[in-house]
C-alpha cells in the first residue's frame, strides 16, 4: 500500500482502490452523501481471507446452536480403581425471537459418562436445561418455565447462589458456568433508576445432579465407606458400605429476591431467599443414631433398621447475604458474603443437626504487568455454627482462583485453576492447555489433582487425579421458518338458471 | 453527538466540551476509530499543531452511531479467525458517553455484550454480558496494555488520552503513501501511564484522520503499526472504514472493516442498559 489512492468523487476523478496514487493537491468535497466518495490507501484485504463460512447473524427468527464435547482421562492410582474414564456430551440448543417482545428458548443435555478398570461404571443422562418463555419490554423482564439463574459476583464460589442446583456428575472438574441446571421457575427482573428487582419462584424443586454411585465422581464412596464432608470413622464407614439409600422428592422450591445497583463506584446487591438446598445431606436413620448413643451399635444393626439406612434429603434455608464488585484501576475486587440457616450437619451419633452457616469470599482479579495474564485470587471462609461436636469441619478457610494466559494470539491458552486449604490440608490443582487456533474449536489437554485430608474435598478425591484430553466443538444456524402460504379467500356467488336450478361458483377475493 | 466508539472494553472520550466531542472520529467502537482515538489526543507541541488537533477533534459525528463490524484475525501458519459485532455509542449529558459492543460471531462468543460509560472524568465503568452465566460482570475499566479479543488492539488504543498525558512533537510533513501529511511524535509524559514508549502519527491533512501510526515500546524500532485503507464519507461525516493492525514483531495482523454504518439512528437512552445488555434481541431493530 505504497499509494495514497483517493476517490474524489464529485470532481470525477475517482481513483477506486486500484492504487493510483494522486497529487497531494486534489481537491476533496466533504459532506456530500455520495457513496463512492472517499479515499483509499493501497487494497483492500480483508476481501481475500478466507475464514470458512460463518453464520453473519442476520436478525432472524430462530437460531439453533448445538455443542459437542469429547474428553477421556487417564488415572494413575491403582486406588481409584478406575483407569480410564471417558465422557460424551451434546448440549442441543433452540431460541426464537418474536416480532414482538416475546421469545423463546428450549435447550437439553446428553452425556455419556464412562469408567473402565477394575470397576467400571456406564452412565446416560438426559437432562433439560433452559426451556422456558420470556416477555420483556424497556424496563421489565419476565421469564416462565425451566432457566438457569445465577446470582452473586466472585468466581467458582458463590455464597449467595442458592436458586439453582448444580450438575455434580463430574464432581467439580466442570467450570461453575457448565455445572449449572435450570430449574422450574418464574422470574420477573424489574430495572428502574438504576436498580434491579429480581424476583424468582421456583414452582419444583430440583435435586444437584449426582454421578451415579458406583461412579468415582459420587459423594459416597462405598469402598472406604466415606462420604464427601464427612470425616472417615470406622463406625461411619461400616454405616455407608452397607447403606440403603433413599431420596426425597419435593414440590414447591421456595424462592428469593435480590435487589442490585451498579455505580460508577462499585456494583452491591443484597438477598432474601427462601429455598431448599439443592446439594445433598445424607439423614441417617435416627435408628442408627439410637444404637450409637446405647452403645450397641454393631453392623448387623444395619439389617435390623425399618427404612433405609439413609436418606438423601434437602431442608429448607434461609439465605441472607450480599455481593460488591469495587473496580480499583486495573484490578477489581469482589466480596460476597452469605447467612444461611438450618444447614444439616451430622452429630457424633450421625443425628441431623441444623446448624447456621457463614460463607464469604473476596478476592481480586488483576493484570501483571498490564498484559492479557490475568490472576484471581479469592480468600474463602466457611463457617458453622450453633451446634457442638458436629462430624463436619466447623470451620473451613482456603484460597482459590486461576491464572490464565494466552499465547500466540489466543490461539494457545494455558491457565491454572486452583483451591487450596488454609487451616486444613486440601489441594485441587487443574493446569489446562487448551488451542483454539480454529474458531468454534478448543483441543485441550489439562490435569486435575487431588490431594487433602479426609474430610476435605481433596482428600475424599485424591485417587481420581487425572490427566485428560479432550475436544469441543460448537455451532450455529439461524433462519426462518418458511413462510405459510396465504390462504386464498373466496366469495361464492351462486348462479340461478331458469329451472331453478342453481350453480355456485367462487371467485376470488381480491388482496389488499 | 457522539464519538466514538471503543471495543470490548472501552470507550472512551471524557473531560471534553461538546465541541472537543466532535472532534474525532466517528466510529466507535472499533478501532477504526482507533487511530482517530489516539490521535484525537495528541497535544501539539505548537500552535499550529494543537489548532489542526482541535479541528481533528471538532469534527462533527452525528448524535448517535451504530456500526457493524467484521475483525480479522492473521497469523501466519494458523486459519484467519473472524469476529462480527456491532457497536452503539450515544452521548449523554454531562459529556458522558456510553456504548454497547455485541457480538454475533464466532458462535463461542455469540451475544456476549459489553456495555461501557466513559465518565467526563476520563474513567471507564464497564459491565459484560457473559451468555453462560445469563449474568452481567463488572469488570476494571482502566486497562491498557491487554489485547482486545486476542487482537492486536490494546484496551489503550481504544480509550480517550488526554491532551495533556502526552508531549507531542511536530515532525514536519512527510510524503505517507504519495501524499503530503504531517507527521507528529508523541511520548507518555508519565510513562506508567502508557503501554507505549512513543507513537508517530501520519496525519492527512485533507481528512485530518491519522492514516498511519507508528507504536514504539522501548526499542528504536517501532512495534506496532497501524494504517488506515479506507475512508468514507458516510451521511455526511467522514469515516474510517477499514484499517489494518499490524504486529511488527510477530506479523500477526488485525484487519477491521466497517460493514455498515448508520448515524443518526435515534437509538434510546434505554439501549445502555443492563436490562438491553443481556437481552439482545432488543438491540436488533436498531442495527443497520
Amino acid at each position: 500500500m505504497n499509494y495514497l489512492t483517493i476517490a474524489i468523487v464529485s470532481s470525477a476523478l475517482l481513483c477506486s482502490t486500484s492504487g493510483v496514487a494522486l497529487a497531494q493537491n486534489q481537491s476533496f468535497v466533504f459532506g456530500q452523501e455520495t457513496e463512492s466518495e472517499g479515499f483509499s490507501f493501497g487494497s483492500s484485504e480483508i476481501d481475500t481471507m478466507d475464514v470458512g463460512e460463518q453464520d453473519a447473524q442476520s436478525p432472524k427468527h430462530w437460531k439453533f446452536n448445538t455443542e459437542v464435547d469429547f474428553g477421556a482421562g487417564y488415572l494413575p492410582y491403582e486406588e481409584a480403581n478406575v483407569d480410564v474414564s471417558t465422557h460424551a456430551r451434546i448440549t442441543p440448543e433452540l431460541t426464537w425471537r418474536g416480532d414482538n417482545r416475546f421469545s423463546a428458548k428450549f435447550s437439553g443435555e446428553i452425556a455419556h459418562f464412562s469408567e473402565l478398570g477394575s470397576r467400571d461404571s456406564n452412565d446416560v443422562q438426559v437432562l433439560y436445561q433452559d426451556n422456558y418463555v420470556r416477555y420483556t419490554d424497556d424496563n421489565l423482564k419476565l421469564t416462565a418455565g425451566p432457566q438457569k439463574i445465577i446470582w452473586g459476583s466472585t468466581d467458582e464460589i458463590k455464597p449467595t447462589d442458592r436458586i439453582g442446583a448444580q450438575n455434580f456428575s463430574q464432581g467439580i472438574i466442570r467450570d461453575y458456568a457448565d455445572r449449572q441446571l435450570a430449574v422450574p421457575a418464574v422470574r420477573g427482573e424489574y430495572v428502574k433508576d438504576g436498580f434491579k428487582f429480581d424476583g424468582v419462584g421456583v414452582f419444583k424443586h430440583r435435586n444437584a445432579e449426582l454421578a451415579e454411585e458406583d461412579s468415582m465422581w459420587s459423594f459416597i464412596n462405598r469402598n472406604n465407606g466415606r462420604v464427601l464432608g464427612v470425616p472417615n470413622t470406622p463406625e461411619f464407614a461400616s454405616i455407608v458400605q452397607q447403606a440403603t439409600i433413599d431420596e426425597e422428592s419435593y414440590g414447591f422450591g421456595g424462592g428469593g429476591a435480590r435487589i442490585s445497583k451498579k455505580t460508577s463506584l462499585m456494583d452491591g446487591a443484597v438477598t432474601l431467599q427462601r429455598v431448599r438446598q439443592t446439594t445433598p445431606f445424607y439423614d441417617i436413620n435416627p435408628q442408627i443414631s439410637a444404637a450409637v448413643e446405647a452403645g450397641s451399635f454393631t453392623p448387623t444393626t444395619l439389617s435390623s433398621l425399618s427404612g433405609a439406612t439413609a436418606t438423601i434429603i434437602n431442608p429448607w434455608t434461609w439465605v441472607m447475604g450480599g455481593d460488591v464488585s469495587i473496580p480499583i484501576g486495573a484490578s477489581i475486587f469482589r466480596g460476597e458474603v452469605a447467612w444461611l440457616s438450618d444447614v444439616p450437619v451430622h452429630s457424633q451419633s450421625f443425628r441431623r443437626r441444623d446448624a447456621n452457616n457463614i460463607q464469604a469470599v473476596a478476592g481480586v482479579e488483576f493484570y501483571p504487568g498490564d498484559t492479557d495474564f490475568r490472576v484471581i485470587v479469592q480468600s474463602v471462609a466457611n463457617v458453622l455454627y450453633g451446634v457442638d461436636n458436629m462430624l463436619e469441619q466447623d470451620e473451613q478457610y482456603s484460597l482459590n482462583g486461576s491464572f490464565e494466559n494466552p499465547f500466540l494470539h489466543g490461539d494457545l491458552v494455558a491457565s491454572l485453576d486452583y483451591g487450596l486449604g488454609i487451616n486444613e490440608h486440601d489441594v485441587y490443582i487443574n493446569p489446562k492447555l487448551s488451542y483454539r487456533g480454529i474458531d468454534n474449536h478448543d483441543l485441550y489437554v489439562e490435569g486435575h489433582f487431588f490431594d487433602g485430608s479426609d474430610v476435605t474435598v481433596g482428600g475424599f478425591y485424591e485417587d481420581n487425579s487425572q490427566v485428560r484430553v479432550g475436544w469441543s466443538y460448537e455451532f450455529g444456524k439461524s433462519f426462518d421458518l418458511p413462510k405459510m402460504p396465504v390462504k386464498q379467500a373466496y366469495t361464492p356467488k351462486r348462479k340461478y338458471t331458469p329451472k331453478g336450478k342453481y350453480v355456485d361458483t367462487y371467485v376470488p377475493v381480491p388482496e389488499r | 453527538m457522539i464519538y466514538r466508539v471503543f471495543i470490548q472494553s472501552k470507550l472512551f472520550l471524557s473531560e471534553r466540551s461538546s465541541m472537543q466531542l466532535h472532534k474525532n472520529i466517528l466510529v466507535i467502537g472499533s478501532v477504526i476509530a482507533l487511530g482517530l482515538t489516539s490521535f484525537s489526543a495528541l497535544s501539539w507541541a505548537d500552535e499550529k499543531g494543537r489548532a489542526l488537533a482541535q479541528a481533528v477533534y471538532d469534527r462533527p459525528d452525528g448524535d448517535d452511531n451504530v456500526t457493524q463490524f467484521k475483525m480479522v484475525l492473521v497469523r501466519e501458519g494458523s486459519q484467519p479467525k473472524e469476529r462480527i459485532f456491532y457497536t452503539y455509542a450515544k452521548e449523554f449529558p454531562n459529556n458522558v458517553v456510553k456504548s454497547l459492543v455485541r457480538f454475533t460471531v464466532p458462535v463461542v462468543v455469540e451475544n456476549t455484550g459489553m456495555l461501557t460509560v466513559s465518565q467526563s472524568d476520563g474513567t471507564n465503568d464497564q459491565w459484560l454480558y457473559l451468555p453462560a452465566f445469563q449474568s452481567i460482570r463488572r469488570i476494571a475499566g482502566e486497562r491498557k496494555g491487554g489485547r482486545f479479543v486476542s487482537s492486536d488492539v490494546y484496551f489503550e488504543d481504544l480509550q480517550d488520552r488526554k491532551v495533556n498525558q502526552d508531549t507531542h512533537t511536530y515532525l514536519g510533513k512527510e510524503k505517507y503513501d504519495g501524499v503530503l501529511c504531517d507527521k507528529l511524535e508523541s511520548i507518555p509524559t508519565d510513562p506508567s501511564n502508557s503501554s507505549y514508549t512513543k507513537k508517530i502519527t501520519w496525519v492527512h491533512p485533507e481528512t485530518l484522520i491519522p492514516v498511519r501510526v507508528d507504536f514504539y515500546r522501548g526499542k528504536d524500532t517501532p512495534m506496532k503499526r497501524q494504517i488506515v485503507k479506507r475512508i468514507d464519507n458516510v451521511q455526511g461525516f467522514w469515516t474510517v472504514m477499514e484499517t489494518k493492525i499490524e504486529d511488527l514483531e510477530t506479523g500477526h495482523e488485525t484487519h477491521l472493516r466497517a460493514e455498515k454504518v448508520k448515524y443518526d439512528v435515534g437509538v434510546p437512552d434505554s439501549l445502555f442498559s443492563q436490562n438491553v445488555l443481556q437481552t439482545p434481541s432488543k438491540e436488533i431493530p436498531y442495527r443497520p
